[in-house]
């Protein structure tokens, strides 16, 4: 070991360790409600993985017929695969008009999208938020502004140069004074929006 | 020094960085000054080796870079097969993250579909491949202690 570390290279190995350490007690030492909360997203999916689930779930085109009649800027879409490991739903989108979706998605980044790819999946949830139309354009616009932006799975809710399918919705309504996490959690789980006091249900359909 | 500690070290500062950029990514902008401090790391391994044969260079490297190889390959195969190619796309993502903050840094620019930090995340393999065997070989470089 001592010839392995040695000659002054230890600096090389350690200082990553060093650094992870701290940054993990800074951000433990300033979310003690977090780790506290048996909620929390992360152990959700702890639960899931013992259970052998992870990812997304069974991927697969699953021609989900819900009607999509009706939609407003600002809504929200949630959609699902069996077998999610982090809750019900696994990816969720904001309705921009015309047929159109803003979402973030690994490859495309956050990027809009033809509403009808949620067909694919198994469980589809449309909700609407209870805002003025005024406040849903703002975030629609919000939104509209970071296409391109870059897609990390694990992006926490700070900082804009992250984005996952959740933390841009909950962004975008967040600046306009709507927090659908008020448990202030890490990341924020596509459930948390069906759960939310913020939004009602429109039609969900399951095949 | 051997040639399997060699790759052994690369793959130690490489998770080491893993963990401390991605936590770092909580209290931006650190995340970027990370990934610098990564850099110079990773050049200051690469420099250990100025001495070593060219084969025995790249196959340090091809061992460092062969995750990223690998995954390169799965998603370009585009295999369907229990969403290989997506997956292989987010443990990209993933294996890379003490790059992330540098591609999070670009401009939100769209060409044939993806964003540009699509095709460079896909380049990674072959831009830090190549970063690493230049500073192997290059003669000095200012301000860079042979460590060896």
């Amino acid at each position: 070991m001592k010839r392995f570390l040695g000659n002054g290279k230890n600096f090389n190995l350690l200082i990553f360790p060093f650094l992870a350490l701290a940054f993990f007690i800074l951000i433990a030492l300033s979310n003690q409600h977090v780790f506290r909360n048996d909620k929390a997203v992360m152990y959700t999916y702890i639960k899931s993985a013992r259970q052998g689930r992870i990812g997304y779930g069974f991927n697969s085109y699953y021609g989900n017929d819900i009607s999509f009649a009706g939609l407003e800027p600002g809504d929200l879409i949630l959609g699902a695969y069996p077998g999610c490991a982090y809750g019900r739903f696994s990816h969720a989108g904001i309705y921009l008009g015309k047929g159109k979706i803003m979402e973030s998605y690994g490859d495309l980044g956050v990027n809009v999208q033809s509403i009808s790819h949620y067909r694919e999946y198994s469980e589809v949830c449309l909700l609407r938020v209870k805002a003025d139309p005024a406040v849903k354009k703002r975030a629609v616009d919000y939104v509209s502004k970071r296409q391109g932006a870059m897609f990390y799975p694990l992006a926490f809710k700070n900082g804009e140069r992250y984005w996952n399918c959740t933390k841009i919705m909950w962004k975008a309504y967040f600046e306009q004074g709507l927090d659908f996490d008020p448990e202030n959690d890490f990341w924020v789980a596509p459930d948390l929006f069906y759960k939310s006091h913020l939004v009602e249900v429109i039609r969900e359909k399951r095949v | 020094m051997h040639i399997l500690t060699a790759i052994l070290r690369l793959y130690l500062i490489h998770i080491g960085a893993f963990l401390a950029v991605g936590l770092s990514t909580y209290y931006p902008p650190w995340d970027i000054l990370l990934v610098f401090i990564y850099l110079l790391i990773i050049g200051l391994e690469a420099r250990t080796l100025k001495m070593w044969s060219p084969g025995s260079r790249w196959k340090i490297i091809l061992a460092w870079q062969g995750p990223g190889i690998l995954l390169l390959g799965l998603i370009v195969s585009n295999i369907t097969v229990w969403d290989l190619s997506n997956y292989a796309f987010f443990i990209m993502l993933f294996w890379y993250t003490p790059l992330m903050p540098l591609l999070s840094l670009l401009p939100g620019i769209i060409w044939r579909g993806w964003p540009l930090y699509y095709y460079l995340l896909l380049a990674l393999p072959f831009i830090m491949a190549g970063y690493h065997y230049f500073l192997s070989i290059a003669p000095h470089v200012p301000g860079i202690r042979n460590l060896k």
